[in-house]
């Protein structure tokens, strides 16, 4: 039933689209079940490397084709050859990054012998198409999800209700902070063809930041919240990241099914930390420019990538240097600002849709020529404050869940603001902007 | 349970106030790009001697379909939209259907006179997108819409949370204009028929809120540079159409105050009206040519109330029937 759920979900949006998800179900399920009774290690290898090429063949066609052919232009460009290649029109299929990213999860850690095979075909595809998590996350390992579909699952009272309390918060982030509040003044600065004053690009670029979280952790919550109403359990994907002190902590906390997922298949397959100094920074600085690209076929991205690297390099060799944690308070706001500002300032390459824009952009953040004014008072007003009591709120939860919290609080003060949450969905009027991850 | 009932006290607090202080109509959402796109959706079902309505918000308000459909035995189809160039739907109805009736094009110069890529041509491609690109969660989603859109005004999009916050009075910068306050205008159907509401029909500070919204200090003809070229691909397109035995009717609408003075100074009526006329090679119907559209005074200087929108309906009609551009239903 959750089954054919799921795929009348993605249906919804393009049906032929559910094709690419049988082709890899079927190619995983088949590779999976040869990995787990396959020895010979060449056979493995090459149930391994199948499962691999289908899943990212479908990526690098359908997300990085006309990325990689315009790149392939561009360079015979600088050769002097005038290479027209043809125009694709090539359809993003919603959530291929996650759905792709987790099956692959599930043939490496066969290959590793580190999971069992999942027990029926239909678990199998249900893993693939869960469809409260499958357009845009968590990416959930193998086994953590499949086992919970083994036996039939009900709700308690109380699991159900915190689930769609949970869906409430997660809607209610979207669609009256991210589409409503932010994506307005993100729109208006980020769309600016000149150069602006620093408070409207301050305001804009925090402005999307907040829609970024709003959106994605959003849409977390809510894949949390449906699956914990049908009885099923997802992991946290955000942890108040705008709190972080340090970019190490804060990624982990921002997209954590991502960036564990990147450690786990690519930053400790390349070596990790175990090939000395030179290497590691190295091989963080790849698995961040991969993590850039992941996200979208575009150099920006790629930059994006670079900062957070760089960033991460940064601070390991500030932590050699002055391996004392601070433990004043007041210090550790300070650092989380800095780490809050300095995200922001990566928030840049990823929004804008060029590098020139970008560049227009920074100038205009750090006041290097930029004199005109864009955003109405009322949208920037709004968007400081709730801007500063995200970033105040996120330091304040570092220690804490939002369910801890839920559970904590009075009946009355939840039940009232759940009310509230609940007015706001049915008359915000939000234009139904879809969720940024969904193009990812 | 608790949160859904104060929700709902909440929510009934909401209608009450939106009907009775603010004015605001039940109805479809004048703006809604699905119920354009359901009007579209129907472009395959009509015959050769049906009517296709085409424009911006002018021949949106100013022809009435049902009052139409009374006097023909046929309602056309209302797909003519606010603030838009009605460039690319016209392309679409010529290129992409074999649809061979009449189409009633509205000529509002500032919005008609327009190439590609310009914000008035954007919205007009919004409509038509929407259209191809509708999923079939959105179909469905605007399906359900259907049966309740009309009954609640926290469906409203006119009063989005993202429309309410320029209603807070926080002073703007001095380079910063105040953001247009829309006050509630008309009520619309399935059918996109619209009706001027009674408050802006007779109260006059509700009409100067909508004048001071219509006033631009200093109007320009954004297509002063590229009129050949509009009028090219105009008279390429219609003649496409007329040669697999389609008809077309141009209408210019009633004006006055702020749109009767720079209206004729920034598009002349021989530049553009009567070329545009006789360029197509088709018929037009311009307000001041008849005695009594000429003296029709839309209240917020743009738009008819709703007895005038009933007679210029009548008067275009007998124009149409006479020039055997529609005919009744037997």
């Amino acid at each position: 039933m959750l089954l054919l759920a799921s795929y009348i979900f993605y249906g919804l949006w393009n049906p032929p689209l559910i094709l690419l998800l049988w082709i890899s179900t079927l190619i995983d399920w088949t590779a999976g079940q040869k990995l787990a009774k396959v020895e010979a290690k060449a056979k493995r290898r090459f149930w391994l490397l199948l499962s691999m090429a289908v899943n990212l063949g479908f990526l690098g066609f359908f997300k990085y084709g006309n990325f990689l052919l315009e790149n392939f232009q561009q360079m015979l460009a600088l050769f002097g050859q005038d290479y027209q290649p043809p125009k694709w029109d090539i359809l993003l299929p919603m959530g291929i990054s996650f759905y792709t990213f987790q099956t692959m999860s599930y043939t490496i850690d066969l290959y590793k012998k580190k999971i069992e095979p999942a027990r029926s075909f239909l678990d199998f595809s249900l893993y693939v198409t869960f469809f409260p998590q499958l357009v845009a996350g968590p990416i959930v390992r193998s086994d953590a999800l499949i086992p919970q579909f083994y036996e039939p699952k009900r709700a308690s009272e109380s699991a159900f209700f915190l689930g769609f309390l949970l869906l409430t918060i997660g809607l209610f982030e979207k669609m009256v902070f991210a589409d409503s509040l932010l994506s307005p003044v993100a729109d208006a600065i980020f769309g600016s063809k000149e150069a602006l004053l620093p408070l409207d690009a301050w305001t804009g670029v925090l402005a999307f930041s907040g829609q970024i979280f709003f959106d994605f952790a959003g849409y977390s919550l809510c894949a949390i919240g449906i699956a914990m109403m049908l009885g099923f359990s997802l992991p946290d994907n955000f942890r108040y990241p705008y709190g972080s002190i340090g970019f190490s902590e804060f990624w982990g906390r921002w997209h954590i099914s991502l960036s564990s997922w990147l450690r786990d298949y690519l930053y400790i397959p390349l070596g990790g930390n175990r090939k000395g100094f030179s290497r590691t920074q190295i091989n963080l600085m790849l698995t961040m420019l991969l993590g850039g690209l992941w996200h979208g076929a575009s150099w920006t991205f790629v930059v994006w990538g670079f900062l957070h690297g760089s960033y991460l390099i940064i601070e390991r060799l500030v932590r050699l240097r002055w391996p004392v944690k601070p433990s004043k308070g007041f210090i550790q706001v300070i650092l989380a600002f800095l780490t809050f500002s300095a995200v922001n300032i990566t928030w840049v390459f990823f929004r804008a849709e060029d590098f020139k824009s970008a560049w227009r952009l920074l100038l205009s953040l750090f006041y290097l020529g930029g004199e005109k004014a864009v955003l109405t008072s009322n949208f920037m007003v709004l968007t400081l404050l709730l801007m500063s009591l995200v970033f105040f709120g996120h330091y304040a939860m570092r220690k804490h869940s939002l369910v801890q919290l839920i559970e904590k609080s009075p009946r009355w003060l939840i039940l009232s603001l759940w009310g509230i949450m609940l007015f706001a969905l049915f008359t915000v009027q939000s234009s139904g902007e879809q969720f940024i991850y969904f193009q990812f | 349970m608790g949160a859904l009932a104060l929700a709902t006290l909440f929510l009934s607090v909401h209608e009450w106030y939106w009907g009775q202080i603010q004015h605001w109509p039940k109805g479809h959402d004048l703006e809604s790009l699905d119920v354009w796109a359901d009007q579209r959706a129907r472009v395959a079902e009509l015959s050769e001697e049906d009517v296709i309505i085409l424009g911006s918000s002018r021949a949106h308000f100013n022809i009435n379909i049902h009052r139409w459909d009374s006097l023909t035995g046929r309602r056309p189809l209302q797909l003519a939209y606010p603030g838009s160039s009605p460039l690319h739907p016209i392309e679409d109805i010529i290129e992409k259907t074999d649809f061979r009736g009449t189409l009633v094009i509205g000529v509002a110069p500032g919005l008609f006179y327009t190439v590609a890529g310009t914000w008035p041509a954007n919205r007009g491609k919004a409509l038509v997108d929407r259209y191809y690109n509708r999923t079939y969660a959105q179909r469905f989603n605007q399906w359900v819409y259907d049966f309740i859109d009309p009954h609640f005004h926290y469906l409203n999009q006119e009063i989005s949370y993202e429309s309410l916050i320029d209603y807070l009075p926080i002073p703007n910068r001095d380079s910063i204009n105040d953001p247009d306050l829309w006050p509630p205008m008309v009520r619309m159907d399935a059918y996109r028929n619209i009706r001027m509401i009674p408050i802006m029909e007779n109260d006059t500070a509700h009409q100067r809120k909508q004048k001071k919204i219509w006033f631009n200090p200093n109007p320009k003809n954004r297509a002063a540079d590229t009129i050949d070229a509009i009028m090219n691909h105009y008279q390429q397109l219609f003649q496409q159409f007329k040669d697999r035995g389609g008809k077309v009717a141009f209408v210019n609408g009633p004006v006055t105050g702020y749109y009767l003075k720079h209206q004729p100074v920034l598009w002349p009526r021989e530049d553009y009206w009567d070329r545009l006329l006789n360029e197509c090679g088709c018929p037009g119907y311009h307000y001041l040519d008849h005695p009594e559209t000429s003296i029709m005074e839309p209240p917020e200087w743009s738009h008819l109330n709703r007895r005038d929108a009933d007679r210029f309906t009548e008067i275009l009609v007998e124009h149409l029937r006479e020039d055997k551009l529609i005919s009744d239903a037997l």
